[in-house]
C-alpha cells in the first residue's frame, strides 16, 4: 500500500527546499558584483530580478511551511532532487534574460548542465556574453560540483540530523568527519584551497601567454571552476583550445584529475596518509582504465596518422581522454573534429572513457571507479571460486581508506547502479538515433550527457528537437544524483496522486 | 560624488545614442561568406568517413575573414588571434542580431606586427574589427601541438570595431524593483512572525 | 604551540596536494611514453 504523504511531510520538504533556494539566491550576489564591477548594467538588473525571485520562493516556502519535524530518509531524498529542479528553474533566469537563448528550455538545459557539471550548452554567441553571466555559468558549475545541498548544509542548516539525509540524496555518501556539517566544511576547505592555488597558477600562465592581467585572472578562475568541478564550461566558444599552450593544458590536466578524485581520498592524503593514492581502489581503477583508453586512442590515431608527432599526440589524445574520463568535457579540438579527425574508433574509445567516469563522492559523474573496482574484484573472486576446491572459502577485499571485505550486498549495489547507468546511456542514445543521428555520434553525445561529461561531437545544438533536449536534461539529472533520489521524488509525486 | 555620477551617466547615454546612430551603418555592411568557411575547414574530409585520408583543406593556401574576438595573445614575433565568421560577425545580439547558432571561427597564427592594425576585439561591450587574412590552413599543426590553425602571412582590416551598448530595459527595472520589494517584505514578515512566535512562548524555527 | 600544530596541519595539506599532483604528472609522462612508442611504430 502506498501511503499518501501527510501535511507534515509536505511542510518538511517545503521548508528545507526553501532553504536551499535561498542559498542559490545568495550565490547570485557574486555574479551581480562582477556585473557591477564591469559596468554591465543590464546584466546587473537581470541578477537583481533573479535573486529576488529566489528569495521570494525561499522566504515564501519558509513562511508557509512551518514545522519542527526533522527530515527522515525519504524527505532527504525528495529535498535533494526537488531542490535541483527548483534551483534549475530559478537559476536559468539570468540566462534567459540575457537574450542569448532561443527558449526557456534551452536555458534550463544550460543550467542543469552547469549544476550537474556536465558542460554541454545551448547558449548562443557565448563569445559576446557579459562577464557577470560568465561568472554565473562557472559559479553554478563550481557550486554544483560540491553539491548545492552541501552549500546549504555549510551555511544554512544548523546541525539538523536530517542534514546527512539530504547530503546522501545528492549522490555523496562519504563521511570525512563524523559530523556531516564538518564533512561539508572539509569538502569546502579542499575545494577552496585548490581554487586559490589553481587560479593563481593559471593566472600567471595566462599573463605569460599574452593575456591582459584582468582577463587572465577571470579566465583562470573560470577555467579552474570548469576543470575542478569536472564541469567543462569555459569563457570562450573555443573552450581551452583558446590558449594554445602545453603549460596551460598540463595545469588543466592536473586540476581535472584532482577534481575527479574522491573527497575522502583528498582528505586522507591531506591528513598525512600519502600511501592512500597507491592503494586506493579508485586510483588503481582509474590508472588501469585511463591507461587502456589512452593507449587505444593513441595507437589508433598514430596509425591513422592524424597528428604529426608524439607531442601533438599527447596534447590532443591524452587531453581529450583525460577530459572524458574525468567527465570534465574540456576540449582542444573542435566538436566536429571528433568525427572528421578521430573517426569511429576515436569516438568509441572516448565514449567508453566517459561512461566509466570519475570517482565516487567527487564532482564527477559516470559509473565511477569504485564500482568498476568492486565489480572487477567480484569477477576475480568468482574465477578464484571456480578453480578452488568446493569447500574452500574464497574471500576478497578492496582498499578504500581502509580495507573492506567484499560481500554480495556491496556487489549487488554496484551492479544495480551500473545497470541503471547503462540503461540511461542506451535510452538517450536511442532517442538520438531515432532523430536521425548516426549511432556512434548519438552514443557519444548521450553518454556525455548522462555521465555529466560535456564533450560534444557536434550533435548538441540549439536546433535539435525539444524532446532530445529534454532527454539530455533528464539524463544529466539522473546521472548526477545517481538515480535513487530522483526515483524517491517520483515515488513522492506518485503517492500524492495515488496514495491512501 | 553626485556630479561625477551624473557626468558619467550623461557620457554613457550620449555614447549610447551615438552608437545607436552608427549601428545601422555597421549592420548594412555585409561580407560574402568565406570560401571555405570555418565549418567547411573542419568538416571536409578527402574521403568521406575515412580519417586516415586527412582533411581536404589541410596544407592549402586560403583567405579567411571574420570578427577578431576576445584578445590578441602576443608570443614574441608571432601572435594568436581568433576570427569568428559566424552570425554575430557584424553585430551582436545586444544590438539586435538574430540568434544564429553557436559561434564558429578559426585560430590564426600571425606576425605580431600585423596585429597592430586591429583596434577592437569582440566581447560583451565590443564588436571586434573585421579582419581578412591569407595563409595556410593546418588540420593538425606540427608547430603547435596538433592545433587546427591558419598560419597567416598577410592581414587586412576590412572594418573597424565599435563599442556595443546594452541599454537597460525599463520593464526590467520595474520588475526588479517590484520583485525586490516583495522579497524584502517576505523577509521582514518572516522575521516578525518568528519573533511573535517566540513572544507567545512557542519555539520558532 | 597552537601555532605549531596549525603549521603542521597546513604543511600536511600542502604535502597532500603535491603528492596528488605528482601522481597525475606521472600519468602524463606515461601517456607521453605511449605517444612516443606509437609514433615510433607508425612513422
Amino acid at each position: 500500500m502506498i501511503v499518501r504523504p501527510r501535511l507534515e511531510d509536505h511542510l518538511v520538504i517545503g521548508k528545507y527546499t526553501g532553504k536551499v533556494i535561498v542559498g542559490v539566491g545568495l550565490l547570485m550576489v557574486i555574479p551581480l558584483l562582477v556585473s557591477l564591477g564591469f559596468g554591465e548594467w543590464d546584466t546587473a538588473v537581470d541578477f537583481v530580478i533573479s535573486i529576488s525571485a529566489c528569495l521570494i520562493f525561499g522566504f515564501g516556502t519558509q513562511l508557509f511551511c512551518r514545522t519542527e519535524k526533522d527530515m527522515n530518509w525519504s524527505h532527504g531524498l525528495v529535498v535533494a532532487s526537488g531542490a535541483w529542479v527548483w534551483a534549475t528553474a530559478l537559476g536559468a533566469l539570468p540566462h534567459y534574460l540575457s537574450g542569448h537563448a532561443s527558449s526557456y528550455l534551452d536555458t534550463l538545459f544550460d543550467v542543469m548542465s552547469g549544476y550537474t557539471t556536465t558542460g554541454l550548452y545551448l547558449l548562443q554567441d557565448i563569445d559576446h556574453i557579459a562577464n557577470g553571466l560568465n561568472m554565473w555559468r562557472h559559479l553554478l558549475t563550481y557550486a554544483g560540483g560540491q553539491g548545492i545541498v552541501v552549500i546549504a548544509l555549510t551555511f544554512l542548516f544548523k546541525g539538523t540530523s536530517g542534514a546527512y539525509k539530504v547530503y546522501v540524496g545528492e549522490g555523496k555518501d562519504e563521511k570525512l568527519l563524523p559530523n556531516v556539517v564538518h564533512t561539508a566544511r572539509a569538502i569546502w576547505l579542499v575545494s577552496l584551497t585548490w581554487l586559490v592555488v589553481g587560479t593563481a597558477a593559471l593566472t600567471a600562465t595566462g599573463i605569460w601567454l599574452g593575456q591582459m592581467p584582468i582577463r587572465a585572472f577571470f579566465h583562470a578562475m573560470w577555467v579552474f571552476m570548469g576543470a575542478w568541478s569536472t564541469g567543462g564550461f569555459a569563457p570562450q566558444s573555443y573552450n581551452t583550445f583558446w590558449f594554445h599552450s602545453l603549460t596551460y593544458e598540463t595545469i588543466c590536466i592536473v586540476i581535472m584529475i584532482a577534481g575527479s578524485f574522491n573527497f575522502a581520498l583528498h582528505w586522507a592524503m591531506w591528513t598525512g596518509n600519502l600511501k592512500e593514492i597507491r592503494r586506493n581502489v579508485e586510483t588503481i581503477s582509474m590508472f588501469v582504465t585511463l591507461s587502456v583508453t589512452t593507449l587505444a586512442a593513441t595507437f589508433w590515431l598514430a596509425k591513422a596518422n592524424v597528428y604529426p608527432d608524439a607531442m601533438s599526440l599527447l596534447r590532443k589524445v591524452f587531453y581529450q581522454i583525460v577530459s572524458g574520463h574525468t567527465t570534465t568535457g574540456f576540449s582542444t579540438v573542435y566538436a566536429k573534429a571528433f568525427v572528421t579527425q578521430w573517426g569511429p574508433i576515436g569516438l568509441v574509445v572516448t565514449t567508453i572513457a566517459m561512461a566509466i567516469g570519475a570517482s565516487a563522492c567527487s564532482t564527477g559523474g559516470g559509473i565511477k571507479g569504485i564500482r568498476m573496482g568492486i565489480m572487477s574484484k567480484a569477477f576475480l573472486q568468482d574465477i578464484r571460486r571456480m578453480v578452488s576446491p568446493e569447500s574452500a572459502l574464497v574471500s576478497q577485499k578492496y582498499h578504500h581508506i581502509r580495507d573492506v571485505w567484499l560481500d554480495d550486498g556491496l556487489v549487488r549495489g554496484a551492479m544495480t547502479i551500473t545497470v541503471a547507468y547503462v540503461t540511461i546511456y542506451a535510452v538517450a542514445t536511442i532517442v538520438g538515433v531515432l532523430y536521425g543521428f548516426p549511432l556512434d555520434q548519438a552514443a557519444f553525445e548521450a553518454v556525455s550527457a548522462a555521465s555529466n561529461t560535456g564533450l560534444s561531437c557536434g550533435v548538441t545544438a540549439p536546433t535539435i528537437p525539444a524532446l532530445m533536449k529534454v532527454t539530455y536534461i533528464a539524463s544529466m539529472w539522473l546521472g548526477r544524483l545517481e538515480f535513487m533520489s530522483v526515483f524517491a521524488l517520483g515515488g513522492y509525486l506518485w503517492s500524492v496522486v495515488r496514495g491512501r | 560624488m553626485m556630479t561625477r555620477t551624473r557626468t558619467l551617466t550623461v557620457l554613457v547615454v550620449s555614447g549610447a545614442m551615438l552608437a545607436a546612430l552608427a549601428a545601422p551603418a555597421f549592420a548594412l555592411a555585409t561580407y560574402p561568406p568565406n570560401k571555405p568557411d570555418s565549418t567547411e575547414l573542419i568538416n571536409h574530409q578527402n574521403v568521406l568517413g575515412d580519417v586516415t585520408k586527412g582533411l581536404f583543406w589541410n596544407g592549402k593556401a586560403i583567405t579567411f575573414h571574420g570578427e577578431a574576438i576576445g584578445e590578441v595573445m602576443v608570443r614574441g614575433d608571432y601572435a594568436w588571434i581568433h576570427l569568428n565568421d559566424d552570425a554575430y560577425m557584424v553585430e551582436n545580439i545586444e544590438e539586435g542580431a538574430k540568434l544564429g547558432g553557436y559561434n564558429s571561427g578559426m585560430a590564426v597564427w600571425v606576425p605580431s606586427a600585423l596585429t597592430k592594425q586591429i583596434d577592437t576585439y569582440g566581447d560583451y561591450q565590443h564588436e571586434g574589427s573585421i579582419v581578412s587574412i591569407a595563409g595556410v590552413f593546418n588540420g593538425a599543426c606540427k608547430q603547435h601541438g596538433g592545433d587546427m590553425d591558419i598560419h597567416a602571412t598577410s592581414l587586412r582590416v576590412l572594418a573597424a570595431g565599435h563599442v556595443v551598448v546594452d541599454p537597460v530595459r525599463p520593464w526590467k527595472v520595474v520588475l526588479a524593483v517590484v520583485l525586490a520589494s516583495i522579497a524584502g517584505l517576505l523577509f521582514w514578515f518572516e522575521r516578525k512572525y518568528r519573533y511573535l512566535l517566540r513572544q507567545s512562548g512557542r519555539v520558532g524555527t | 604551540m597552537a601555532n605549531g600544530a596549525r603549521r603542521k596541519r597546513i604543511s600536511g595539506y600542502a604535502l597532500g596536494m603535491l603528492a596528488e599532483s605528482g601522481w597525475i604528472l606521472a600519468m602524463t609522462v606515461l601517456a607521453l611514453l605511449m605517444a612516443i612508442i606509437a609514433k615510433a611504430i607508425w612513422r
